[in-house]
Parts: C-alpha cells; sequence; structure tokens
C-alpha cells in the first residue's frame, strides 16, 4: 500500500512541477493527472514509463533554445516564413528535468523493493544522485563533442538492448 | 527488472537530448547509472554449526548456526534441507538488512522423516543492494553430516491369542549348508563326501559305498529381496522399518540373513550375526526408488539362492510388482518363501475398489500375505511372527 501510496505523490509532484515551471501557461495540461488515476484504478504503477516520457518531452521545451532550435527558426525565416515569435516564446531558463529523473527513479526503485527498509533508502540514494548528478557535471565539464560521442555510444547500445528486450518498451 | 528499468530511462533521456541537442537532457541520463553504481556486498563467517543428537526416524534434532556477516545490503539466508525433515519450530530461512556488521542466529528443529546419510552443508547467501538493482547469490559448505536409522520394532509376543500360523517362518528350519553337527539324519549313496562319513558296514551289507549324513548345524539362512521400485516411494518408510524389524528379529535367533534390493541392485551376502544387521540398516538407510523387475534380480541372485537354499522373503505391492513369475521360478528352485504385501489404500474409491480386484487376483495366486502401511509395524510383526 505504501509503495502505491509514495508513486502516486511522486506523480502527481512530477506533473505539477513540469506544468507549473512551463514558460506558458498551460493548465489543459492538467489532464495528465488522470493518467496516474487510471493507472491506480488498473492497479498498476501510477509513476509508469509513458508518464514519464510525456513529462520529459514537456520538460525539453524549457532547453529548446539549442543550435538545433536557432537553426531551425532560420530555416523557417529563409523560407518565408515569419518564426521570431518562437524565439519570444522559448528561451533558456530554469528546467527540471533532473529532478523529474529523479523522482521517477525513486519511484521505480519504491515499485520493486520488496523489503520496507528500501522506501527511505531510495529516497536517501535518489537525494544523493542527484547532488553527486550537479557534482559530477561541474567537475567534468565534458565538451559537447565528447557528451555527443557518447551519447552515439549509447544509442547504440539501446538499439542492442531494444533487440534483446523485445518488449520492454 | 530494476536494472533494466534504469539503463532504459538513462537511454531514453541520451537519445531525447541528441535528438534535441540538449546537454541538460542528456546529462540527466547520469542520475540513473548512479543509481545502479550504488554497491552491496557481505562477507560471512560461519562461528558456529551445532547440533541435537539423533539416532532414529522421528526423532527431532535441533539446529542452530550462528554467522557473523560484515557488509551492506540485505542478506537472505537458507539452509538447506531436503523433503524428508519437517520442521516442527523456527525457521530454516532468515532474512535481514546489514550496514556495517551483524550477528545472526539460524535456529529451528526438525522431525527426520526417512533414515539415511543427511549432508545439510548448504547455507545459501542471497546479497542483494539495498536497491534491489544488483544481488549476488553464493553457497557456503558448512560441516554439516549425520545419519539416521530406520526405527527397529521389537515383536511383541501374543501368548494369550494363539492363532494357527498363516505363513511358514523358518525360524525351526535348519539350515542345507554348514558343518554337519552330530545328529544323524540319514545314510545315503557316496557322493565325494569326506571319508570319515563312510558308512562301512551299510557299504559291505549293500556293495555300494554309503555315507551317514547327519543335520547340518545353524539356522537356515533368510534372504530378503526388498522391492525399491518407484511404485513404492509411497510405503518406503514402512517398508524400511519392516525390513529391519524382520531383520533384526532373525539375527537375534541367529539366522544367516542376506539381502538384494530391487531397484537399487544391492546385494548383501548372506552372514549371521548383529554385524549382518548393522550393514542391513545401512543399505536401508540409503535406499532411493530405481527401476528393476523382481524376475531380473531373481536371476541375479540365483547363484546365491542355490547354494545357501534360502527361506525367501519378499516385501513388495504385489499389484504392482505382479510376482506370479517370481514365485513360480522361487518353485522351480525349490525353495520357499513369503511375500509380503505392502496395503496402503490412495485415490478415490473407484480406484481403490479396481487396485483391491487386482490385489486379490494376485494374491491368490501367489499365496501373499498383507501388511497393513496405514497400521504400526508391531502390529504386522505381531501378526506375522508374534
Amino acid at each position: 500500500m505504501i509503495k502505491v501510496i509514495m508513486n502516486c505523490l511522486l506523480a502527481v509532484t512530477s506533473i505539477i512541477l513540469v506544468i507549473e515551471t512551463l514558460e506558458f501557461s498551460l493548465d489543459y495540461l492538467y489532464v495528465l493527472l488522470v493518467i496516474p488515476a487510471v493507472s491506480l484504478i488498473m492497479r498498476r504503477n501510477p509513476f509508469n514509463f509513458p508518464l514519464f516520457a510525456i513529462l520529459t518531452c514537456i520538460s525539453i521545451v524549457n532547453v529548446l533554445p539549442t543550435q538545433t532550435f536557432y537553426g531551425l527558426v532560420n530555416l523557417l525565416n529563409y523560407l518565408g516564413y515569419n518564426s521570431s515569435y518562437l524565439l519570444d516564446m522559448f528561451h533558456p531558463t530554469r528546467h527540471h528535468i533532473p529532478l523529474i529523473v529523479t523522482m521517477f527513479v525513486i519511484s521505480r526503485i519504491v515499485w520493486n523493493s520488496e523489503s520496507e527498509i528500501t522506501i527511505p533508502l531510495a529516497f536517501a540514494f535518489g537525494f544523493l544522485a542527484y547532488l553527486s548528478y550537479s557534482y559530477l557535471l561541474i567537475s567534468l565539464n565534458l565538451d559537447r563533442i565528447v557528451l555527443g560521442l557518447l551519447g552515439v555510444f549509447a544509442t547504440i547500445v539501446a538499439f542492442a538492448g531494444v533487440s534483446r528486450w523485445r518488449g520492454c518498451w | 527488472m530494476l536494472v533494466r528499468d534504469m539503463i532504459k530511462v538513462a537511454m531514453f533521456l541520451t537519445i531525447v537530448g541528441l535528438i534535441s541537442t540538449s546537454r541538460e537532457v542528456v546529462s540527466s541520463a547520469l542520475i540513473p547509472l548512479i543509481i545502479l553504481a550504488v554497491p552491496h556486498f557481505a562477507k560471512v563467517r560461519v562461528c558456529k554449526v551445532s547440533r541435537s543428537y539423533v539416532e532414529f526416524v522421528g526423532d527431532l534434532m535441533d539446529i542452530k548456526i550462528s554467522l557473523k556477516f560484515v557488509g551492506f545490503g540485505i542478506v537472505k539466508i537458507e539452509h538447506v534441507i531436503p523433503d524428508s525433515l519437517e520442521i516442527v519450530e523456527g525457521s530454516n530461512v532468515s532474512s535481514f538488512f546489514i550496514l556495517g556488521w551483524r550477528n545472526v542466529e539460524l535456529r529451528y528443529k526438525v522431525e527426520i522423516k526417512k533414515a539415511g546419510l543427511y549432508r545439510l552443508k548448504d547455507l545459501k547467501i542471497d546479497v542483494r543492494n539495498p536497491l534491489n538493482t544488483w544481488r549476488n547469490i553464493r553457497t557456503l559448505d558448512l560441516d554439516f553430516e549425520f545419519e539416521v536409522k530406520p526405527k527397529v520394532r521389537r515383536v511383541i509376543r501374543i501368548r494369550t491369542e494363539r492363532t494357527k500360523a498363516k505363513s511358514p517362518i523358518p525360524d525351526i528350519d535348519v539350515s542345507k549348508i554348514g558343518s554337519p553337527g552330530t545328529e544323524f539324519r540319514e545314510i545315503r549313496d557316496y557322493n565325494y563326501e569326506p571319508m570319515k562319513f563312510i558308512n562301512w558296514k551299510a557299504t559291505a551289507r549293500t556293495g555300494s559305498l554309503k555315507v551317514n549324513v547327519y543335520e547340518v548345524e545353524g539356522k537356515k539362512t533368510v534372504w530378503f529381496f526388498v522391492d525399491a521400485n518407484v511404485y513404492m516411494e509411497r510405503v518406503l518408510d514402512f517398508l524400511i522399518t519392516l525390513t529391519a524389524s524382520l531383520s533384526y528379529y532373525f539375527a537375534q535367533r541367529g539366522h544367516k540373513i542376506g539381502m538384494y534390493i530391487v531397484g537399487l541392485r544391492e546385494l548383501l551376502y548372506p552372514d549371521v550375526g548383529f554385524k549382518q544387521f548393522g550393514r542391513i540398516l545401512e543399505s536401508l538407510s540409503r535406499i532411493e526408488c530405481g527401476e528393476e523387475g523382481l524376475n531380473s534380480a531373481l536371476e541375479l541372485c540365483k547363484p546365491y539362492l542355490l547354494t545357501y537354499k534360502p527361506y525367501v522373503i519378499l516385501i513388495t505391492r504385489i499389484e504392482y510388482s505382479k510376482p506370479i513369475d517370481f514365485r513360480l521360478k522361487l518353485a522351480k528352485m525349490g525353495l520357499k518363501g513369503l511375500i509380503l504385501n505392502i496395503k496402503k489404500e490412495f485415490g478415490s474409491e473407484v480406484s481403490r475398489g479396481v487396485i483391491e480386484v487386482v490385489r486379490r487376483g494376485i494374491r491368490r495366486k501367489v499365496m501373499s500375505v498383507d501388511v497393513d502401511a496405514d497400521k504400526d509395524v508391531s502390529l504386522a510383526l505381531a501378526r506375522l511372527i508374534g
């Protein structure tokens, strides 16, 4: 029971966090709260992977102003569409992707826990992971090209994983 | 499962980050990977393994295992025991969390249901990461071995209720081989006997060599055929106790006892005394069900049967073994014998009825004696030899 309550709370917190930190107000996104409710009725994990994927994709809006984004805006301008309003809409701002990831990771640990001791430990290690992530990011200060190469490697591994764990997505 | 989830999240973030060329999203993939890097370990030392002394089936045994753990993680320990040990108190499994060090004691009481040599040396240790990501399973070897003998029932003689014996147990039969005694039996034709036995007077009177034959010293050999085929599985305990009790009875009375375990293909040469009884007990303790026909067992033992001319006791379940050929072959060899049928009721009323019909048909042909496995062995013994 405690697992379900914890995961519900984490799911609701993540949804509210994502919606409240969006640059523009999209109140109808509160419809997302239906997902944990439906999952709960179907006796499944309220904070499931599809919900996490949706929340991550929505949060990306806040970090969109990247080279690709500017390139896209320029392309639209070149094609004759006035897309400068897009630059007003999306500009670099605070984002909470690491926090959502941490909450999702905690929810997965809580959901898979077999012992009650795992729940407080999940929060403790989740918090530690969140802190060490920032520390690692600052201390490593990896170049974009290194990150890119790591990403390509991870993509290859991901495809290999998908072919092996068929149906896990 | 959780490892897969974490890798899935990391991969998802990496791919989404690459598509959106967002450094923030790609670097978020580190979080699940950090969770996977949380270590776990456990070192264990066995401090003491103790048990109470047991000798026979049905005895209770206290088992105590003291362990000391050092490490970090959730530990589950299990002392692996066979089905023939029934836990009556405590548990052979324990689960706990360790952070630093911890002394653990596994204590439980078992009832021994089957005779045999027990090696309970496997202690399974399952160390899990507290976040349930990784786990290590290993088995520790404990110095834990003991032997349990089958229960031997003594025959209780019921003097007040003497009835006509249903089976000819060879208590008074004499052996056909062995050293000749002093009691005269008959005069026979000479057949390469020692010269001292030649009866010169009878030889002179008849004109052909005659010898005196004396009664042989010692009692008749008893040969057990213990059927340990798969169909005996359910009555194995009863079979062991019955055989042990009967062999004790005959050993006590100075009979030579031989044994062949059908199914296990184990032969015990006939011998006399309690040492032989000990050997029988040891063989019975190791009994496990196998597959072998009664006729092939008889063929294998034929040389010994023809040499010792024993009284043969077959213990089986006639509805499965159908020992009609066995009985005929015994008669052909000129051997007397007794077939003990272990009776145990299983299944529905219809199946029991069918089995009973089959049993009756075979019983009439092989002249077997029924012993009820649901009753105490002492009762069966009292009925057979009491």
